[in-house]
This record gives C-alpha cells, structure tokens and sequence, in this order.
C-alpha cells in the first residue's frame, strides 16, 4: 500500500458519483495517476459503492479497462490510485461542437472506440461483473485512441441465474427500457443497451434519449423504436412499471433519424449492429461477445490472432 | 412432500467412501501442506504434532469437544441479545494498518504499539458467564478441575485437520469424459437456459471456470486455529450459530451468509483476534458482506441494536476498516450458491434436491474441517446427499459434469456432513431450527426423520 505522501495533488478533473477525482503525480515514478478520494465521515462506515468498486476492480485488469493501481486507506477518507486518463468521451464530444451545433466523430474513430467499449465490456461480464453505468462520461480516452472503462462505482458481482437487483441504476438516458419498467431481473442486457445508446450519440454528437424523467424516458425511446407489446416482447406487459394506455408508435428507421446528423452515410452493417444492441426486449439484444462478431467490425476481428 | 425413504445402498456406499477417504487421505494432506508451504501462508511448526482423523474422534478428545460443546451450548444464550455482554463496554482504540502483509499471521487485532495490552485481558465476560453457567447448572467440566482454561489447552493439542477432494488418474479419467459429453461451445437452441436472460448462458462456462479460480484464491488457511490464542472452534461455532441468527433477523441472502463466514476465516488467517473482539469481527463481516450483496443493507444502528450496546458505532466502523484494509478489499468471493444452481441443473432444475441441500450445505458452515472446502466442492456434496437422502443413489456423468466432481471424491464430505446432521439439533442449532420451519419446508425435520429410518 502507498501513503498519500507518495503523490502530489494537482488539478480537480470532476466529481463522480460518490468520490471527487484529482490528477495527481507520483513523486517518485514521476507517472500521472488520477486519485479519486472518498471521504470517510458517512454515517454508515466505508461506503458499499467503495467496498464493490474496489474489490471488483481489483479482479479486472484489461486494457479496455482503467487500472486500479492502489488504494490508501486514512482515518477519514480513501484514496484510489487510478491509471491517468487525459479525457473522457463525453468531454472530448462535447470539444468538438460548432457553436451550438453538435458534431459526431469519424465513422472509423467510433467503430475503434466501440470495440474497445465492447472488449472491455465482455471482459467485465465474464468475470460476472455487471458495469450498470455506461455512458460517455465514464468512458475514458486518451491521446492514443485507447478507451477504458471507468467509474465502477454502480457495478456489482451476478450470480447465476442472477439476482434481483436495484432497479435505481444506471443514469437516465442510457437506461434500459426493461429496467425503467421496474424489472429487478435484469442481467448483462442492461449494458449492452447503454452501449447502444452511446455509440448513437458518437455517430450525430447528441444523446439519443434526453429524457427528464422516467415517463418522458420511455416515451422518447417508444418513439424511435416503437411500443413493444406481448408477442414482440413476451411478458412486457407483467413488468410493474407497464403503462397499457401509452400512445402505439410504430418503429421509425433509426438511419433517417440518425442520418441527418453526420456527413458520412451510414451503412446496412452498421445500422444492423446497432439494431442488435438496442432491442426493446433484453432477451435479444446482442451480448457482448456476439457484437464483437457482428460482420461491422469484420476488418478487427480478421485482424486479431 | 419428501418420503425419507431407507436406502441401505446408499449407506454402505457412504461407508465405502470414509475407508476411500482414509486411504487417500494422507497423501492428499501433503499436498495441502505442500501448497500451504509454497503460497507462505503459515504453516506453522506444529505439522509434526498434527493428529490423524483417528485421533481427532478418538474418545478421549471427542469427550473434550462434546463436553466443551456442550457448554456452549448452555451458554448459547449469552450471546442472544437480551443476556449479552452489557457490562463489557470496549474502549476507544485506534487500529493501525500494518504495512508487512508477512507478518499478519502472527500480528495481534491490537494496537501494533501495544501500550494498551492490558484491556485485552482474557477473564471477559464471555468466559465468566460460561463458568457461572456451568456451576449453576451443577455440570462441571469432567476430565479437569471446572476451569474452562483446561479444556481450551487440551484443545490446543488437537489439530482439526482440513477436509479436501482426493485426485487421482481415475477420477480425472470420469472428469474428462463428462467434459467432452455435456461441453457445449454454442448455447443449446433447445435448452430452455438459452432463451432465459438471468441465465447469462453465454458467459456461464467462463464464469464457472473464473469462480473456481477465485474459490482458491479467497480460500482461508485451514490450520488458522493454531495461530489464535483465545479463540478456539467452539468459540467459532458459538459465533456463527448467533450470526446465522442476525442473518435470519434481517432476512438477508443466503449468499450474505457465506460471504460473512469467509470474511471471518480470513481475517481470522491474518490476525490473532482476542475473545472480547471476536463478536465485533463477527457483526463486521456481516456488515461488510450486506454491503457487497444486498440491495437494502441493515444500518449501523440496526446493528448496534441487535448487539446492544456492546459495541458502539465507532468500534465497528473501525472493524470495519481494519477487516477491510487487512483482507485487501478482497471480497468478492463467490460462495457456494451459484455452484448449487449449476448442479441442479443436472437434474432439471428439480426443487426437491435442491432445496434440501441448501439446509445441508448452510450446515457446512459450522464444521473446522471444512473452514477452506472449496465452495463448488461443498455444493456438490450437499447436493449429493440430498438425492440420497430422497432416495436417488446414482451421480451420474452429467452430475460429475454440472458440479465438477465425481462420486469418489464427494463421499467422504457428504458422510461427514451426515456425520454432523446426526446431533443437528445440538451441533448447528439455529441452522437445525430455521430449517425445521415450515418455510424452509421443514428441511431438517426431514434429515433428522431419514437418519432415524436408516438406523433402525
């Protein structure tokens, strides 16, 4: 274990979820760290979001996903010593936006970035780790291209069969339509359709469900993606949160919607992928391991031994 | 709804399997030794003094245990929370986190400084009120002069040696051929698993091969006892029943349960903990474990209240730190849960074997020798006995594929996990009473009532 005297502090880089994160400088390597520190004084003794980000992350080491590298635990808070990241995906979109117009990336930089998402993504969910808070702001780039996953401060272990878990995760836009049902059973499911979501919003520069609330979240994905009812989706209509007086839409085609936003055409491979991540009912939505087989990402996967 | 039905098959081949066991079982326990020597997790000296299993149930020291056992359980309800420790108010101490992870076998749960070694002081409460009980209750210790001193020094002698699965070419012979029958690369189209998302088909080889790894790595030193000077196995199984009590109070998981055991014999593998601390170690861990799996985790207060009073809040938030510092934040043991479904699946995911195991599993949890049982060997073994138990005595290929061991190597745990369900009522108490419950379909009544057909 190190001792905080190891690292100077530098500049704040954010507030997570439950932890403020600084950029550090390990005096004696002279390696930038990210140090993201818990304070201590709560009510309940050590956090359970610390207790399962740290002993999770321990087990998961990838190059898709950020290292731990130490933990310095003080009478009043703790510190992780993360692998210094220079940005987060959200931030470097946001970067790019003209005046008030937002700005997607290249189709090739979004394709490299969702592999990298999904390799990550596998990884967690063969080590039964579900993330359950995927979205730009946690993933982590750098000046190499590389994207990590980070912030596993929602994450948690499954069993098999899994589970009931919270039905309270997940930030908003990239929450499932199944789990803003209430279902409590969910599974890996649940990330795979934040992936959806966020490889959208790299494609056009903006979220693709900016919803408010609960209700208004559900309507703006039925909207695009269509009402499910029992024979698209069998036992939709038993999850505790079905509305049966909501508005029918029927599905609308996701490239006119998405088209618009960026100058490159959007091609039949891609729109089938992203068709797989983002199915209404969990039960086919793509895993993790499928997608990186999906015939969009053909030129990596001929390349990896 | 289960007929016990008398097997007298079933017994012999149980009894076959303890001779099994006592053939292959010293070399089996080099090995052990071997690997404990070779990771450095202490093995101390004392492997020349351990005792063989004929010693350890030789009479004389079954008559220590049994007596001592006893005693506990007389004084089981010290540890209830009406007749607790009240007047033992720990004071204010300060942990400090010791940097050599070598030494933690011998530290001490005390300030490394150790300028407050007298509040340790052995004569606490806990003991006082056996001894009181004790002679109340006119039963004084037989083989000694009534000090309780006596019999935790004969007990020093004896070492519980652990419990483990044999190997050999014959067995990996039946393990392989199951593999290559049942291993399916692609999902099933017709298996129901396939199309059921909490399933996570796709990933469940990986992730029973990564659980199996981690069930080794989390696994605690077996011979830990050896190294703790006030607490001895009684003193643990004393602890557990009352934690097994706290669990059912919350209506917490059984994965909970598990996680707060492994918590315990792990810290317990790194530091010497005094008796008076021991109870703390133990509402820690349940802390700790509720707070990695349990959606809604029972508060501080919740927990100061079922102790009442005899610790205060700070002391467990410093526990707390200090397990968790000491274990490396290293919880996420998996337990023997998933490895339960996973075999029941060999039989179609029928309820009965299932749920009758889950009793004879939980019941695992009290034994020494089962302390570092792999998880996914325990789930096998109280799988196996519950079939028999129901009256089905083969364990078939796609059992030995399911649950990862062949019948050879499941016998000798599941002999003594009947072995322990013989004096259930007494042995695990509170297990025995929970699963005598009409919710838990009356588990225990149904092995105790097998048990009594089969030996009249």
């Amino acid at each position: 274990m190190s001792s905080s005297s190891q690292f100077k502090q530098l500049e704040k880089l954010g507030n997570g979820t439950y932890a403020t994160v600084y950029k550090g400088l390990n005096k004696t390597t002279g390696v930038y760290v990210a140090l993201k520190e818990v304070k201590l004084d709560s009510e309940e003794g050590t956090p359970s979001t610390a207790i399962r980000e740290i002993s999770l992350m321990k087990e998961l080491k990838h190059e898709n996903i950020v290292r731990l590298y130490d933990v310095i635990h003080t009478e009043n808070k703790l510190t992780l010593v993360f692998e210094f990241m220079d940005n987060d995906l959200k931030k470097y979109m946001d970067s790019r936006t003209v005046g008030n117009t937002p700005r997607g990336l290249e189709l090739n930089l979004v394709k490299y970035f969702q592999w990298q998402l999904l390799q990550g993504l596998a990884f967690c969910h063969e080590s039964k780790i579900l993330h359950r808070d995927l979205k730009p702001q946690n993933l982590l780039i750098n000046k190499k291209g590389q994207l990590k996953l980070g912030d596993f401060g929602l994450a948690r272990a499954f069993g098999i069969p899994v589970n009931t878990f919270s039905s309270e995760v997940v930030t908003l836009w990239y929450r499932a339509p199944d789990v803003l049902m209430g279902s409590r059973t969910y599974s890996t499911s649940i990330d795979i359709w934040s992936c959806g979501c966020i490889l959208a919003e790299m494609i056009t520069g903006k979220p693709l469900f900016p919803g408010t609330n609960d209700e208004e979240q559900l309507k703006l994905i039925f909207d695009i993606m269509g009402t499910p009812n029992e024979s698209l989706w069998p036992g939709v209509t038993k999850l505790p949160k079905y509305n049966p007086n909501i508005q029918q839409r029927t599905p609308r085609d996701l490239r006119q919607v998405l088209q618009p936003h960026t100058k490159e055409p959007l091609d039949g491979n891609l729109m089938d992928f992203l068709h797989g991540l983002l199915q209404l009912n969990p039960d086919m939505r793509l895993s993790a391991k499928q997608a990186l087989h999906h015939p969009w990402f053909a030129e990596y996967y001929h390349h990896t031994p | 709804m289960f007929d016990g039905r008398t097997v007298q098959l079933s017994r012999s081949t149980l009894r076959d399997g303890i001779e099994v066991l006592n053939e292959s079982r010293d070399q089996e326990i080099e090995n052990e030794l071997n690997r404990e020597v070779h990771k450095g997790i202490g093995r101390p000296e004392k492997i020349q003094g351990r005792v063989a299993l004929g010693d350890v149930t030789s009479q004389k020291a079954n008559k220590i245990h049994n007596a001592i056992q006893n005693k506990f359980h007389q004084a089981k309800n010290g540890f209830d929370k009406e007749n607790i420790q009240t007047s033992v108010q720990p004071k204010e101490q300060k942990y400090t986190v010791d940097d050599e992870s070598d030494d933690f076998l011998i530290d001490s749960f005390e300030d490394s400084d150790g300028e407050q070694g007298n509040e340790y002081d052995i004569d606490d409460l806990l003991t006082q009120r056996i001894e009181d009980q004790q002679l109340q209750n006119g039963e004084l210790y037989e083989d000694s002069d009534g000090e309780m001193q006596n019999a935790t020094e004969e007990e020093d002698y004896v070492v519980v040696e652990p419990l483990s699965p044999v190997n050999n070419d014959e067995i990996q012979y039946e393990l392989d051929k199951a593999f290559e029958k049942y291993f399916q690369s692609v999902p099933d189209p017709l298996d129901d698993d396939t199309h059921d998302v909490v399933m996570v088909l796709e990933y469940a080889s990986d992730i029973f091969y990564y659980l199996r790894e981690l069930e080794v790595k989390y696994r605690p030193n077996p011979y830990y006892m050896q190294n703790q000077v006030e607490i001895t196995w009684p003193y643990r199984q004393t602890m557990i029943d009352w934690l097994v009590q706290l669990h059912s109070r919350f209506q917490l998981l059984p994965e909970t349960l598990y996680l707060t055991i492994n918590i315990v014999d792990r810290f317990l593998s790194k530091k010497t903990v005094t008796l008076n601390r021991f109870q703390l170690v133990g509402v820690s861990a349940l802390f700790i474990a509720a707070k990695f799996e349990e959606i809604n985790c029972p508060t501080l207060d919740d927990l100061v209240y079922m102790l009442d009073n005899t610790y205060n809040r700070d002391d467990i938030i410093k526990a707390e730190q200090y397990m968790i510092d000491t274990l490396e934040f290293e919880i996420g043991w998996p337990g023997p849960m998933p490895f339960l479904r996973r075999i029941s699946k060999a039989d179609d995911y029928d309820f009965e074997p299932r749920t009758l195991a889950k009793y004879l599993l939980e019941t695992t949890i009290i034994e020494p020798r089962l302390v570092a049982a792999a998880p996914s060997w325990l789930a096998a073994g109280a799988y196996f006995l519950s079939r028999i138990v129901l009256g089905s005595n083969d364990w078939s290929l796609k059992h030995v594929f399911y649950s990862g061991y062949t019948s050879q190597q499941i016998i000798p745990l599941a002999s003594l996990i009947l072995e322990n369900c013989r004096s259930a009522s007494r042995r695990h108490h509170s297990i025995w009473k929970k699963y005598f419950d009409q919710r838990h379909y009356r588990c225990s009544q149904i092995v105790e009532e097998w048990i009594v057909s089969t030996e009249a």
